[in-house]
């Protein structure tokens, strides 16, 4: 349950980098999504990579897309707007887990690889997704 | 299949289409770094048979994103100290002024 409210989150918060105008926003949402994927780093119980995303990933990475997004045009509209969502987007959340937590526990589901076939089509999949976005990249410029 | 791959597939494909729609070079930053994430989302399930072959391929992708970045970053710098803009149609050729 949790497992999937995180990866519900880092995907929102994607959705949110794509599709916000602001680059500030932009980065800010990205810097979530990423925090998103480090805590279900954290609930699959990897600590050391849970570390490494969030203190060097987040801490020096995220830090610099940010305060490059900040400092070269940030556009700075719909700064209320954006704040409401994300305030009502906390307190759902508070909500949720305050839910969970009175829950009794469950116990964690193991996840599995599968085989090593999806995974290889996977990659390529995305070897020819970003060959055809290359190709029309190259097309409009 | 598992969900950490679908989203990380998913957050690859919305970071490459937002390199391919942007004209803003600090957009590009973002949308390259949005893919990084999905890649750490898809490496994920790996921590059911490999904990420590994951730790590694966490450390790559880390060491990875921190050079894109600087390049990246150092690229936005030059372009804009000598255009005025974040732009990409503002580099022509490598002589800009």
């Amino acid at each position: 349950m949790i497992d999937l409210l995180l990866l519900s989150a880092a995907l929102f918060f994607g959705l949110l980098t794509v599709y916000s105008r602001d680059n500030v926003y932009s980065a800010v949402s990205l810097a979530s999504a990423a925090g998103a994927v480090g805590a279900y780093y954290a609930y699959l119980a990897q600590f050391a990579s849970a570390f490494l995303i969030f203190v060097i990933y987040i801490g020096a990475v995220m830090l610099l897309v940010i305060i490059t997004a900040a400092m070269y045009g940030g556009v700075q509209r719909w700064g209320g707007r954006y704040f409401l969502a994300a305030t009502l987007l906390f307190l759902a959340a508070a909500a949720l887990g305050a839910l969970l937590w009175g829950a009794p526990p469950a116990k964690p589901m193991p996840v599995q690889l599968g085989d090593l076939l999806t995974a290889v089509i996977m990659l390529i999949g995305v070897a020819a997704v970003s060959l055809l976005v290359s190709i029309e990249v190259s097309k409009r410029t | 299949m598992n969900p950490a791959v679908v989203v990380g597939f998913i957050l690859i494909l919305l970071g490459l289409y937002n390199i391919a729609v942007t004209r803003n070079l600090v957009r590009v930053l973002i949308a390259l770094e949005l893919v990084t994430v999905g890649a750490f989302a898809a490496l994920a399930p790996l921590a059911a048979n490999n904990p420590s072959l994951l730790f590694y391929g966490v450390l790559i992708l880390v060491m990875i994103s921190v050079s894109e970045v600087s390049i990246l970053a150092a690229l936005i710098y030059r372009n804009y100290t000598l255009t005025k803009a974040t732009d990409i149609s503002a580099v022509t050729s490598g002589r800009e002024v």
